[in-house]
């Protein structure tokens, strides 16, 4: 009966690893905010916006998925633009298709960017 | 003690398969670097509906190309490297051909000239994503006010694609100078915010100095040596009529400005050797004085909300920028770098005090916020001073002057980033620039 226990509590630290063999790394997440950020041509003061799209196995943006989920404060005029500004950022540099592991496709086929310039605001 | 790292292990299994669950939602990513660069643009020359409209279709062109590329926000692509011959409004755009080319957003429009009357129809696109960015839009004028049209063309794409307003339909009032340094003629002139059609205010048979737009841009107020001392005359525009502004006898009054309202004027007046801020009901002339000391405080401008003032004052034994009620009262220190800092305008924007900076030698223009935080040098040269905001807060236009005998004031314009300095091109010398709110 206390080996059956021990088993039970062994099983249960092993389900974790193989959740966490399939999730993105750090390094790989860093690596794909930066390929984006590389086309985010940020606006002075934009307004921070979030987008929700789907990637398809080869990491390409779909285009119709592509929508606006969260703004920061702003006009309508700022939005709408802050918007533009990111899903270009996400067209552009996903034209060939994100550099992401396949394998781990379940994880990055969904995707929430936020685009918060705050930071680089007057610089 | 076994039992106990038995639940230990539960419950961080628990732990890390829970956190593991919450992964099978979205990836979620929070991006905070991107990049500063221009964004390419292609404006090819619109398209000609009549058989007189094909010189002003190339013209209009340059003006919006030249508009948005002067920003730094934009870089033209130059025709000679477009795949697409664009010659009719209506077809399909081929985004292929202008993504091959590396455009982000295009501009396509067409001309109609009949008479004196001009028709100009417009559409702006998305490139990367194929799409167009607002609906369609066309302008009508005159033959004559060709450039404006341009200007408000280029001012829709600026706001369509950044989400700002624009700033090309606008004008500058400024002191036009001739001659050697030492007997320079000046002179009031206006002019299109990029230098365009001057036309001159004022003769020279008296010194002009620091005309300033009324928030309506119909009227300005500038002082004058006309009668050998300073005294403050509003000027309009429209029929070139002007009248002083009359301070008591004894007295200089200078340094002018409109309140938010136009129906308040804020300056300085010196009695007896003090200088100090006041303000005049422009219809009524009745006055208020809002400062009381014996330092000189000058340079008075409004925030926009009309609330507050923000003045230069040596009250602290160096000039330095100071914020007070808009009815006076005690006033807060704001500047507190080195040097000596002098002639603060409020942003319309109302975030930041543009101002000129003299430090070891060198004059700056510079910007900060308006609690005294975040103060950046644009700036830098023999001398620099003057600034004044363009309608959306974005650009700063002032005065430099060369070194030397032959010194020549000119004006230029930089963005608050700093990064981009251009030279205004003008006829003649010039100092003292105002830029006047967009034009309806």
């Amino acid at each position: 009966m206390r080996s059956l226990g021990i088993i039970s509590a062994l099983m249960a630290l092993a389900l974790p690893q193989i959740a966490r063999a399939q999730e993105l790394s750090a390094a790989e997440r860093v690596a794909f905010g930066r390929s984006v950020a590389a086309c985010w041509n940020v606006q002075q003061d934009a307004a921070a916006v979030t987008l929700g799209f789907e990637l398809d196995r080869a990491g390409r943006p779909v285009m119709q998925s592509v929508r606006l989920l969260r703004s920061g404060a702003g006009t309508d005029a700022a939005i709408v633009a802050a918007f533009s500004a990111a899903k270009r950022a996400v067209l552009r540099c996903g034209a060939k298709g994100f550099d992401l592991p396949v394998e781990k496709y379940q994880q990055w086929r969904n995707i929430e960017l936020t685009f918060d310039p705050e930071r680089m605001v007057l610089r | 003690m076994k039992f106990v790292t038995m639940c230990l292990a539960l419950v961080c299994a628990f732990g890390l398969t829970a956190g593991a669950s919450a992964q099978q939602g979205p990836l979620r990513i929070t991006i905070e670097e991107g990049i500063i660069t221009p964004l390419p643009f292609a404006v090819p020359t619109f398209q000609a509906e009549t058989a007189e409209a094909g010189q002003l279709a190339q013209d209009l062109v340059r003006v919006i190309a030249a508009d948005l590329q002067g920003t730094g926000v934009f870089r033209e692509i130059p025709s000679s490297a477009f795949i697409a011959q664009y010659t009719d409004f209506n077809a399909p755009v081929s985004f292929p051909d202008w993504k091959a080319i590396n455009a982000q957003a295009l501009v396509t429009g067409a001309v109609a000239v009949t008479g004196n009357s001009v028709n100009v129809k417009f559409r702006v696109f998305d490139v990367v994503s194929g799409t167009n960015i607002g609906e369609g839009l066309q302008f009508s004028g005159t033959t004559d006010g060709w450039r404006r049209m341009a200007h408000k063309v280029a001012d829709e794409v600026y706001s369509r694609i950044t989400g700002e307003g624009g700033y090309f339909d606008s004008r500058v009032v400024y002191v036009s100078e001739t001659g050697p340094k030492n007997q320079r003629a000046k002179r009031l002139a206006i002019m299109d915010y990029d230098g365009a059609n001057v036309r001159y205010l004022t003769d020279s048979s008296a010194i002009v100095l620091a005309p300033r737009f009324s928030p309506t841009g119909d009227r300005v107020l500038y002082t004058s040596y006309a009668t050998g001392f300073p005294r403050i005359y509003v000027l309009d525009i429209g029929s070139v009529q002007q009248r002083v502004l009359e301070s008591a006898e004894g007295t200089m009054s200078f340094a002018p400005r409109f309140s938010p309202s136009g129906n308040t004027v804020v300056y300085s007046l010196s009695q007896g050797g003090n200088t100090d801020i006041y303000t005049m009901d422009i219809n009524s002339g009745q006055s208020v004085r809002l400062t009381n000391t014996p330092s000189i405080e000058t340079a008075p401008s409004y925030s926009p909300d009309g609330s507050q003032i923000v003045f230069e004052s040596d009250r602290s034994g160096s000039p330095q920028l100071y914020i007070m009620s808009a009815g006076g009262g005690e006033a807060k220190r704001i500047s507190f770098g080195e040097g000596r800092y002098g002639t603060p305008v409020w942003s319309p924007r109302g975030d930041l005090v543009a101002f000129t900076k003299q430090n070891a030698g060198r004059f700056h223009i510079g910007v900060m916020r308006t609690d005294g935080s975040e103060e950046r040098l644009l700036t830098a040269s023999f001398l620099d001073e003057g600034p004044t905001w363009s309608p959306n807060g974005r650009v700063i236009m002032f005065t430099r002057e060369t070194q030397g005998e032959g010194g020549a004031s000119s004006l230029y314009s930089v963005d608050i980033t700093g990064r981009v300095l251009q030279r205004v091109n003008t006829p003649e010398g010039g100092s003292d620039p105002s830029w006047s709110p967009l034009q309806q």
